[in-house]
């Protein structure tokens, strides 16, 4: 039984500050969803938690089992036993899923025997197709394909608690019913604990939840049972905003700018006309 | 797979070992020195007035602004341009190679099996998966947990016969690619490079009867319907086993293995249960009661051999015998306990003698087999509730010369309830089970009356006979696929080089390579140093040298004519394949070829090699600049690929003129990687002069702090119809800097050309660099001309991705890199592939710790 708990959490991009004071706590087994509108720090959060490092944590601690995960590089958190389903998954050309697998599992110290056959398996299971087990990683992927694929990963990798941003973006209804299951089963089976960031209550009906916290304006504004899932599905979040009487619903961050790119000077060739030969 | 203890610091500096040369001429270059190198080398005369009339025009040619920009601090007469070496002659033996070169590989950390197989002198790695099974006296044992020792079986090529060989050896070979070749229900994973014996078909164009030739071909080498080599049987070995008693000291059952207690222990492997009471236990056999003949021999043999009276139950289903308590514990205690879903056949079965492993398998046939009986079809089948005793079955049986399908699983409905389905598995037999001695004649009847024997010796429509015998047979490839990376194993077996795995005949370690040079001599294949073919080969090398470079190329394509020492000469006759690549690794390393080296490999009409020149070996040279000329002649139909690997310290310009000539649809393929150097200036050509002839240019180029890698290729083509590819990719570290500078030329009169570049770039970090300049003069508007450029920087997504998973930032980037240089990779034999993948790392590793 593990418990993975964030306290009072802030974070900031350049100065401006998105999470102001986030409070969770997630034991193994659970499914928390977290559900916000769009620009209220969901996905901020997801990758504050497994430490990427465009964020500056400005107070707040996040634990699993006590131990402090601040201040730890990401490839520490994930050998804690924490794990990340991005929303939208990075294409890595050239490299096949089961390699980056393999180098994963030996990273976190384990030793990938028999990997080829469970990620047979999980491939059946999930209804991925085993061609792209050696594609590369999520080269030319659908969105479903994407997301079955993290879920692939997921159940290979075994973490203490995945966190899941948007799982259910881009997914059909077949899709996300086999995500949710496979899902559902890790929680029950290996114990998973599970933070399901989500702008939709449609993941909740395949996914049951423990716990609902709703996300505002950088902050939880309400926890509940998975009826307040069904109360913002009759409000919507500006509704559900003014029955709790808060008034900002998204954080203000400026846009990023464009890099720029010098022109490249032009030189003549250095060697010169080939022979004519025959 | 490292070596221990190696110093990277040294390695990210280069290295430079002590000179030890028996002459030193003076630095600079005029036609004294110039005379003498010749004179050196007791070159004849025409060579010696080549080499002035090229120093005439170094002499003459001006040094370039791009060069003098970028090479602020070359002195040419501040170099060595020939130095004799030590060493003498040509090493074929890795003991024989200079310590010096030994120690080489050691900074690079490569294991020592890579090393000889770097320095030329023995094969790669040939490797099979960690659970393939080898034939072993002992049965069936998974590769991984072969040791020395252990006696294994091996083909004698030369009377076809199979013999029992010891193991010298057992490698872990890393993870490799695994290629499954199916045949005949066989299956066995090995790696790209791993041979196998083949029989193919090599009749003459038009010639009506099939020809086959017996060859060890490697994995990559083989084609679905190539026929390849299967041990259909095993010489006699194995000896009476001995049995384990509770009280040794009274037996009452026998003590060793007979052929009567095999038959009896088969039989009740398939039928026979031991029913647990509360007090005792009794060992039962559930069998047809109605086969008479059957019934009598159990009871013969349980009297004779163990005391007891076994008799028919009341209920008329099987046979038991009173006071069989003891037995059902000797029998458990020999391997022979567990129920129907659990049981397996013990492993002291596979090293019995002959007789008694047959009468084992006729017991249980006896017992549990079938045998049908249609005019074409009296084959044996065992069918059972538990997969892993069939496979156990299947192994037994090969061991005895039998064949047998893979255990198929099938589906039925309960005989007594029809709504249950039940999973059952059936291995189908096949071959010469007519020596199997069952005992019921129900079986024998059948068995005595089959039509056809499968022996593997004949196939149809073909006939090759005369290469197959009683233990070898040859059976056709199904299928071939890969499946993977997984970890590999090898071993060496002494005496024929060879062993049986998955009931295939594969090649072990070792000797490959000195095969591979009595090959080339018979296919009349010349591969020496060009320092040796001006004086054994003459014509030849007058014939084409410097004709498609010559001397006055430019700058650097003068000096080298001057002064050129070492390098390769390959001729390839018509018509002639080289299957293997040729390495140039030892040949370079022992002749000490400096940094003026000159090859010239000339492919013949419908000829065909793969030239691979490493230069991760050593850095001999304190000197700075290296300027190698390549020439390469594809005449029509002829194809050739040349694989380049150059590592040179942080302190060498590397300016290599590289030029083929294609001519009527020959095909030449450059395959450059370019890790090391301060500056390197290569630009690999490929001029197609005949019709349909095809270019290509593959290269990876990385350039860490204060390395410049300007590379590129050149296509020009002449004929019509001809085709060029251009693929580049570099990576920039550190504020290294790489340039893609190319050109791709359509001559007046080159009608329908096509020509596709693609140049992409990864770059690192914000101080690195990377520029792309593509030429194009198109003298035809007919041409298509694709154009493909990217930059991409590695993304933070990406890293922060891998990292996610559990990867380090190192590894995230190592990784990252890898899968963006694969698309070269991929075409480099393995060993090249690893050591490219292995080099790129170090370097990085090397600029980042």
């Amino acid at each position: 039984m593990s418990v993975l708990k964030v306290t009072d959490l802030h974070a900031a991009v350049d100065g401006h500050e998105i999470l102001r004071g986030v409070d969770l706590e997630i034991a193994s087994g659970e499914v928390h969803a977290l559900m916000g509108p769009n620009g209220s720090g969901k996905s901020t959060l997801a990758h504050v938690l497994m430490g990427r490092d465009d964020y500056d944590v400005t107070a707040g601690s996040v634990t699993i089992d006590g131990e402090e995960l601040l201040g730890l590089p990401t490839w520490q958190r994930a050998e804690r036993g924490l794990f990340l389903a991005m929303q939208y998954p990075v294409e890595v050309p050239g490299v096949r899923l089961v390699d980056f697998l393999e180098a994963a599992i030996r990273g976190r110290g384990g030793e990938p025997n028999g990997l080829t056959v469970r990620l047979a398996a999980e491939a059946e299971r999930l209804h991925v197709d085993e061609q792209f087990l050696t594609r590369g990683v999520n080269v030319e992927f659908s969105g479903g394909e994407q997301k079955r694929a993290e879920t692939l990963q997921l159940a290979v990798l075994e973490p203490t608690f995945a966190i899941l941003d948007e799982i259910d973006s881009g997914l059909d209804v077949d899709a996300l019913r086999d995500v949710a299951r496979r899902i559902e089963a890790m929680t029950t089976e290996d114990r998973l604990g599970v933070l399901a960031i989500t702008h939709y209550a449609r993941l909740l009906s395949e996914l049951r939840a423990d716990r609902v916290h709703i996300l505002m304006g950088g902050r939880v504004v309400a926890s509940g049972g998975p009826e307040l899932a069904d109360t913002l599905e009759r409000t919507g979040y500006e509704g559900l905003a003014e029955d709790l009487g808060v008034d900002e619903l998204a954080v203000e961050v400026p846009a990023e700018q464009e890099p720029e790119f010098a022109d490249p000077t032009e030189f003549a060739l250095p060697f010169e006309e080939p022979p004519r030969t025959t | 797979m490292a070596v221990e203890g190696i110093d990277l610091g040294k390695y990210k500096l280069g290295w430079n070992d002590a000179d030890q040369y028996v002459y030193k001429p003076k630095k600079g270059v005029n036609e004294e020195v110039v005379r003498d190198i010749s004179h050196q080398k007791s070159e004849p005369e025409w060579m010696t007035k080549f080499r002035l009339k090229a120093l005439a025009r170094f002499e003459r040619k001006p040094m370039l602004d791009w060069f003098a920009q970028n090479m602020p601090d070359i002195d040419f007469d501040d170099i060595y341009y020939y130095i004799k070496p030590t060493e003498g002659g040509e090493v074929s033996d890795w003991d024989m190679l200079p310590e010096k070169m030994k120690e080489t590989y050691e900074k690079l950390g490569i294991p020592e099996a890579e090393r000889k197989y770097l320095s030329g002198v023995t094969s790669q790695y040939e490797c099979l998966r960690g659970s393939t099974l080898v034939w072993t006296t002992e049965g069936m044992r998974p590769i991984k947990e072969i040791e020395p020792g252990d006696e294994v079986f091996s083909l004698d090529e030369a009377s076809r016969e199979i013999v029992r060989a010891p193991v010298r050896g057992k490698a872990a070979s890393g993870d490799k690619e695994v290629f499954e070749i199916r045949a005949r229900g066989r299956v066995i994973g090995a790696s790209a490079n791993h041979p196998f014996l083949v029989l193919r078909d090599e009749r003459k164009p038009g010639r009506q009867r099939a020809r086959f030739k017996a060859r060890w071909v490697p994995v990559e080498g083989l084609r679905e319907g190539d026929y390849v080599a299967l041990a259909t049987d095993v010489p006699e070995y194995g000896e009476s086993a001995p049995l384990l008693l509770e009280w040794p000291d009274d037996p009452g059952f026998p003590i060793e293995t007979s052929v009567d207690f095999c038959w009896f222990a088969g039989v009740y492997l398939g039928d026979g249960y031991i029913k647990h009471s509360e007090s005792y236990a009794t060992l039962e056999i559930a069998i047809d009661v109605s086969d008479e003949e059957l019934v009598d021999e159990i009871r013969r043999v349980g009297r004779e051999l163990f005391g007891l009276d076994f008799r028919l139950a009341k209920d008329r289903q099987r046979l038991t015998a009173i006071g069989s308590s003891a037995l059902a514990e000797f029998f458990e205690l020999n391997g022979l306990g567990g129920t129907a879903h659990t049981k397996r056949i013990p492993d002291w079965v596979s090293s019995l003698p002959v007789a008694q492993r047959l009468a084992f398998v006729a017991g249980y046939i006896d017992a549990d087999g079938y045998v049908r009986d249609y005019p074409t079809n009296r084959d044996v089948s065992l069918t059972s509730a538990n997969s892993s005793l069939l496979e156990d079955a299947k192994q037994l049986l090969a061991l005895c010369g039998i064949s047998s399908s893979s255990v198929i699983e099938f589906t039925s409905r309960h005989s007594l309830d029809r709504n249950r389905m039940m999973t059952g598995y059936r291995l189908q037999l096949s071959g010469r089970f007519d020596r199997i001695p069952c005992r019921s004649p129900r079986r024998t009847n059948r068995m005595g009356r089959r039509a056809f024997v499968h022996t593997n010796r004949s196939a149809k429509g073909t006939t090759f006979r005369s290469h197959t015998s009683d233990m070898l047979g040859f059976v056709r490839i199904d299928e071939i696929e890969s499946v993977g990376v997984e970890p590999t194993y090898d071993i060496e077996v002494e005496g024929h080089h060879n062993f049986v795995a998955e009931g295939f005949v594969v090649h072990n370690s070792e000797v490959v390579y000195h095969k591979n040079r009595a090959d080339l001599e018979k296919q009349g294949v010349l591969f020496s140093s060009m320092d040796h073919a001006v004086r054994d080969y003459p014509e030849l090398v007058r014939e084409h040298f410097a004709t498609v470079i010559p001397p006055g190329d430019n700058k650097f394509a003068a000096l080298n004519s001057a002064t050129w020492s070492g390098g390769s000469f390959v001729y390839v006759p018509p018509d002639t394949h080289v299957e293997m690549p040729l390495q140039a690794y030892f040949r370079i390393n022992s002749e000490n070829a400096g940094q003026f080296e000159r090859t010239l490999i000339i492919a013949d009409e419908g000829a065909s090699v793969h030239y691979v020149e490493g230069c991760s070996a050593p850095v001999y040279s304190s000197d700075s600049l290296h300027s190698a000329v390549v020439e390469l002649i594809a005449k029509p139909g002829a194809r050739i690929r040349y694989t380049t690997i150059q590592n040179w310290s942080p302190n060498v310009y590397n300016l290599v003129t590289k030029r083929a000539r294609a001519e009527t649809e020959a095909t030449v393929e450059w395959i450059d990687g370019n890790i090391g150097s301060k500056l390197t200036m290569k630009y690999p050509a490929v001029v197609m002069t005949g019709p349909k002839a095809h270019g290509e240019v593959l290269s990876v180029a990385y350039a860490g702090e204060g390395m410049h890698q300007d590379a590129g290729a050149k296509m020009t083509h002449v004929a019509p119809e001809t085709t060029s590819i251009i693929d580049s990719k570099s990576i920039s570290k550190d504020g290294g800097r790489t340039t893609y500078r190319g050109l791709v030329k359509v001559e007046e009169g080159a009608h329908n050309v096509k020509s596709h570049v693609r140049c992409d770039a990864l770059v690192l970090d914000e101080d690195s660099r990377s520029d792309t300049y593509p030429y194009m003069e198109v003298g035809e508007k007919d041409a298509r001309i694709g154009h493909e450029a990217t930059v991409s920087k590695v993304g933070e997504d990406q890293i922060f991705y891998l990292m996610s998973r559990g990867l380090t930032e190192q590894q995230a980037t190592a990784m990252i890199v890898n899968g963006f240089i694969e698309p070269i990779t991929k075409t480099l034999p393995m060993e090249y592939a690893v050591e490219l993948s292995r080099l790129i790392e170090l370097n990085m590793e090397g600029a980042v710790g």
